[in-house]
């Protein structure tokens, strides 16, 4: 069913939401400019500028995802099959886990990276990208690429905090290097424990990123390779499963060091995720 | 010295893949060969192709490989785009399609990358499955004689509550630590070094490795029942104006492209009718109006041996299962309803004629041929527009993909057909080499100009042409495919072992209680297989839980000396 009444509401929703982010933005570098004063690492969740950057960030968390119900109720559908709808869904669902996974996993030190990454990506996304809310082509209305959708959106948020953890663990070996341009550095947490961050967020992405490959392809069965478009975002699928078994394959076996391969890590994020499921005929 | 210990005990080489780099104690020996022999090249290269660095490497270019056929339009699934590609640059095209980049998926170089990845993918993991089944049955290694060269390494003194104890005592007790800790579990007795006391050796996580080994097996099982499924399949598709039916016989497909192994047997007998296709458009004033929301096919089938027909539905995402057969809607389209009369009025041609749609808003090509009847064969090139619109320049178009103001265009054709002669000629097409344009185009005549209902004549007096209706035809993609079960029992599997390959931790720790001129210590010491975040972690906890059990173990303890 289709209300398109919700679609205005949903954009107001959305705005508020990136407001309330980008204010937490500023309680993030409090955050991280009192880690880096201190110099001693602190133990996760105790600072009060932390405090306040959980609370404001899980508060635009709820409100970011009233606006996706609210897109989902105005499209009749969960919305992922426009780049607005992708980058609205994506980006809740790397907020998501970020709130969630972040003290486990040692990513709190980049709460500001990673805000900002969602601020820009949903400001950009309904400023350079936005799409009326629609019902979806006969083609695409399939539940397992719905499966496919949202597994390929929680791959590739594991795959950005991956990243984040990755790119830390190497800041934080270059900050052993004995110069006072590396406070901030320092601040981050034991290096150890972002390294095992890192390959068990990947890991825990390649996962999801194979569920959503087999669904996408099987559960589909012929329908996708007669529709361009949906095959070309398949082969970016494959692409992407490829590089990081490889990576996996180079981590398991020590035929590398992880910290030989982090570059690896690092770029092995999917950019080509499957955004382009519009309607073909 | 150190060099031959290790080659003596053969535990600690046994569960290692064949390639590993210490596998190969001969390696002084292999050098002082001077030729190999044709048998040796071939082992060489047998060995190489299965070492895991070209298997990684085959992934790799299987990635890069895959990549061209998104940058080029595909025969498989984007025909038009291609020949387009061959229109706009003929030269770049023919070099493009050298290379078979307009078919990558099938191309030769691609078939061989993945052939071989293959290849290799098999040759890597039976070697270590007979390894891994052989290390399932082999207790854990001895203890090394450094501990502290181990990733994770704790170094206890020895607390007062367990100085009592004998070293052995303290050593079963770790080893009951162990096997509760889900540890297969060995005892060592001490070692004929200086400083070394009684030691015990557990490792854990095989399940690991099974994990693994059924991943890889899992990924070739889904790649040989496609194979396999692909040499017994078979694919077709038909064209079907509502009304019509559709049996399943070979000669009943427009297109056929059957399995190296299939046979005519194979197509289980059944037909379907297609009665009504009706197409959902987005109504409401909205920016997504006229767009299509959903294809219904309605069909009603018979199967062989019932009397009785049954209905059913398909939509795209939908297909119907039917005699081991799934029918796909792949595309749909208007099929006027045309009546050629000759000029006494007796009918000589009457049929829907199924017409390709050009645009989203379904303004629709067809032919029509009649071939007798009339003073001379007919042709006609017809253009459909179900919601007709004027634009400036005079040309029609569609506006709107439902029929609201429904007008057919055609262009008159008369002379010789070309197909006297008996050979197939496309029905979408209209060879006009040996025949005179009598309407439309450059012609003094207008082109006909048709609504349902009217009737129109035809230039020259031949006669007269009428649209009687306009009905919807359903284009069906008709495949049998028996790997289905198949790739979906290894696809679950697939997942399943995958997650239990990359989460469960296969470790190895030693407890060993050392005496240093008279003062014991505890040393625990751990490694992994690959990397894993958190086996310090898991040595610290069993290095306290083993501390606390000798502390809960004490009084017995004393009872017992007494």
């Amino acid at each position: 069913m289709i209300l398109s009444f919700f679609e205005f509401p949903s954009v107001v929703v959305l705005c508020a939401s990136i407001v309330i982010y980008a204010l937490s933005l500023h309680f993030w570098q409090l955050d991280l400019r009192g880690r880096a004063a201190s110099l001693s690492p602190r133990r996760p969740g105790t600072g009060r500028a932390l405090r306040v950057a959980i609370a404001m960030t899980s508060v635009g968390w709820f409100v970011h995802a009233t606006a996706v119900v609210l897109r989902g109720l105005a499209s009749g559908k969960v919305p992922w099959a426009s780049p607005f709808d992708f980058t609205l869904t994506a980006t809740l669902i790397l907020t998501g886990l970020f709130l969630l996974l972040g003290e486990r996993f040692a990513l709190q030190h980049f709460g500001l990276w990673i805000l900002r990454v969602v601020a820009l990506a949903l400001g950009f996304g309904t400023f350079a990208f936005y799409t009326r809310a629609g019902p979806l082509g006969p083609e695409i209305q399939s539940g397992w690429l719905e499966v496919a959708a949202v597994g390929t959106m929680s791959a590739l948020s594991l795959f950005i905090l991956g990243f984040a953890a990755a790119s830390a663990h190497y800041v934080r070996r270059r900050a052993r290097l004995p110069s006072p341009n590396y406070r901030a550095e320092l601040a981050i947490r034991d290096d150890r424990s972002l390294d095992g961050s890192s390959l068990t967020l990947v890991r825990a992405g390649f996962i999801l990123l194979t569920i959503a490959m087999i669904t996408g392809y099987l559960g589909t069965a012929g329908v996708v390779w007669h529709y361009e478009r949906l095959q070309s975002a398949s082969v970016w699928m494959l692409v992407t499963w490829s590089a990081v078994a490889l990576w996996l394959h180079n981590t398991m076996t020590r035929a590398h060091t992880y910290s030989d391969v982090k570059w690896f890590a690092m770029t092995s994020t999917p950019h080509d995720a499957p955004t382009e499921r519009k309607r073909v005929k | 010295m150190a060099a031959r210990e290790r080659a003596n005990d053969s535990r600690a080489l046994i569960d290692r893949p064949a390639d590993h780099i210490d596998n190969n104690p001969a390696g002084e020996e292999a050098i002082s060969l001077p030729t190999i022999g044709v048998l040796g090249w071939l082992q060489w290269g047998w060995r190489l192709l299965t070492s895991m660095r070209t298997a990684l490497f085959l992934l790799l270019l299987l990635a890069i490989a895959a990549v061209p056929g998104s940058l080029f339009p595909q025969r498989s699934s984007d025909p038009n785009g291609v020949i387009q590609y061959f229109r706009s640059d003929p030269a770049g095209a023919q070099t493009l399609d050298a290379f078979q980049l307009f078919s990558v998926y099938t191309s030769v170089w691609f078939s061989a990358i993945y052939i071989l990845l293959f290849v290799s993918l098999i040759g890597c993991v039976i070697p270590r499955t007979r390894l891994h089944i052989r290390a399932l049955r082999q207790t854990p290694p001895r203890t090394p004689r450094n501990l502290g060269r181990l990733p994770a390494y704790v170094h206890h003194e020895m607390p007062d509550e367990a100085s009592h104890l004998s070293s052995e005592l303290i050593i079963e007790q770790a080893a009951r630590t162990l096997r509760a800790a889900k540890y297969r579990v060995a005892t060592y007795a001490a070692p004929p070094f200086a400083g070394g006391g009684p030691s015990v050796a557990g490792e854990r996580g095989y399940l690991r490795e099974t994990g693994n080994l059924i991943f890889h097996f899992a990924l070739v099982g889904i790649l040989m029942s496609v194979a396999m499924g692909g040499g017994f399949s078979y694919t077709g598709q038909r064209v079907v104006v509502e009304g019509q039916t559709f049996v399943n016989t070979r000669a009943a497909f427009d297109s056929f492209t059957p399995g190296r192994f299939f046979s005519d047997d194979q197509l289980s007998a059944y037909s379907l009718m297609l009665t009504d296709f009706s197409v959902e458009y987005v109504e409401t004033r909205s920016s997504s109006l006229g767009m299509i929301t959903d294809y219904t096919a309605t069909v009603s089938t018979t199967t062989q041996g019932s009397t009785t027909a049954s209905r059913s539905t398909i939509k795209v995402n939908e297909p119907l299962s039917i005699g081991g057969t799934e029918v796909y809607l792949l595309g749909n389209g208007y099929a006027p309803q045309i009546t050629v009369r000759n000029p006494d009025g007796e009918v000589v041609f009457e049929d829907a004629v199924a017409f390709l749609p050009q645009d989203a808003n379904l303004t629709s090509l067809g032919v029509v041929k009649v071939p007798d009847g009339l003073a001379a064969q007919l042709g006609m090139i017809g253009f459909f527009y179900p919601t007709q619109s004027t634009a400036s320049t005079g040309a029609s178009f569609s506006v709107y993909p439902d029929l609201q103001n429904p007008v057919l265009t055609l262009n008159v054709f008369a002379g010789d057909l070309g197909i006297d002669g008996g050979s197939p000629k496309s029905v979408y097409v209209l060879d006009t080499s040996k025949m005179t344009q009598l309407a439309g185009g450059k012609t003094d005549t207008k082109a006909i100009e048709v609504r349902p209902g009217e009737i129109a004549l035809l230039p020259d007096g031949l006669g007269t042409v009428e649209l009687t209706g306009v009905k919807r035809f359903a284009s069906f993609d008709i495949s049998h495919d028996p790997s289905k079960g198949f790739v979906f029992f290894f696809a679950i599997t697939l997942i399943a072992s995958l997650a239990v390959a990359l989460f469960v931790p296969r470790r190895r720790i030693w407890v060993r209680v050392v005496d240093d001129d008279g003062v014991r210590a505890i040393e625990y010491g751990a490694l992994a297989r690959g990397d894993d975040p958190g086996l310090l972690g898991a040595l610290t906890s069993l290095a306290s839980s083993h501390m606390l059990s000798m502390a809960a173990l004490q009084p017995t303890d004393e009872t017992v000396d007494q």
